[in-house]
């Protein structure tokens, strides 16, 4: 076969990784990726829509939902598998009953950012066994039972709690919501972010004490962290 | 009645405070359903409503599954 004409290898080192960069976005990895066959699988095991229902699902207001359910998001569209979802904004909800993301596993990633702008209330356990949730950023008011026990049971890769209420702390009502999380005793760590007026008050609040005071978990101010302009899954604060 | 136990994380010294009658503890008007404190704080609680049934059976729940993962080697 005749060559026509000299190829750039640098040119085409940088295309092909441009390719396989997109490639790897879309598809949830960082893994190497061989030239052609690495490729050409890689592509093939993108799921079709991937993470489609769920962009649909955060940017529509969860009163289509409570048409139907009442008080509450409906688990059937929360739970499940879902390799490319890394955000769940609900932005227009202002109470959280019910357990939407009870056992909402998301394989493959461990970057979950879960943001409830509005929600000042929870109940029961939440996320529990959520294993991709990396951030949970909640507006959450003060009071009993704010923060109820199991809520982040088992969610394994749990590193970032942001609690944006000024007014007060928000109870946590046992410790066991950290459970088998970063924030456990003797685990790696984890870090809440509250206003800075309230860190002191969390230092010494019945159960944030205990977590806080174990060796890897560490509080500090949203002020002045990333966290203040923008909340946990890079969406710009307004 | 208020159950007070010592445990001890990281060399530091911390009491939990729970009901055996099955109420939530209460301080400064705010219920927990277990208060654990660091125990130079010296915090004293009372006991409040009972805890509903279902907030019961879920930590019941949750002590078989760490007990299922210890036998198994599973998640810690």
């Amino acid at each position: 076969m005749a060559v026509d004409k000299l190829v750039d290898s640098t040119q085409l080192d940088a295309d092909l990784t441009s390719v396989a960069d997109a490639i790897r976005t879309k598809g949830g990895t960082s893994a190497s990726l061989a030239f052609p066959a690495g490729f050409v699988q890689a592509i093939r095991d993108i799921q079709t829509g991937g993470g489609g229902d769920m962009e649909a699902f955060m940017t529509r207001t969860i009163a289509d939902y409570e048409d139907d359910y009442p008080g509450s998001i409906p688990g059937r569209y929360i739970n499940g598998v879902f390799p490319h979802l890394n955000r769940i904004f609900l932005k227009e909800r202002t109470g959280w009953a019910g357990n939407p993301y009870y056992q909402f596993v998301v394989t493959g990633r461990s970057d979950l950012a879960i943001v409830l702008p509005k929600v000042t209330d929870t109940s029961m356990n939440g996320c529990n066994g959520c294993t991709s949730l990396y951030a949970f950023d909640i507006l959450l008011s003060a009071g009993s039972n704010k923060v109820p026990q199991q809520f982040w049971y088992g969610c394994t890769n749990f590193k970032v709690l942001i609690i944006r209420e000024t007014a007060g702390v928000a109870a946590l009502a046992n410790i066991n919501a950290f459970k088998n999380t970063p924030f456990a005793s003797g685990k790696a760590g984890g870090t809440l972010y509250v206003p800075s007026a309230l860190i002191s008050s969390y230092q010494s609040a019945t159960n944030w004490s205990t977590i806080l005071g174990y060796t890897n978990n560490s509080i500090q101010a949203i002020e002045g962290s990333i966290y203040e302009t923008q909340y946990a899954d890079g969406t710009p604060i307004t | 009645m208020i159950i007070q136990e010592h445990f001890d994380v990281d060399g530091r010294d911390f009491i939990r405070t729970t009901s055996n009658a099955g109420r939530y503890v209460v301080r400064n008007g705010i219920s927990y359903s277990e208060a654990c404190d660091p125990a130079e704080f010296g915090r004293e609680y009372t006991e409040g409503d009972l805890i509903p049934d279902e907030e019961r059976d879920l930590s019941e729940l949750a002590d078989k599954a760490e007990a299922y993962d210890i036998l198994m080697g599973g998640a810690s």
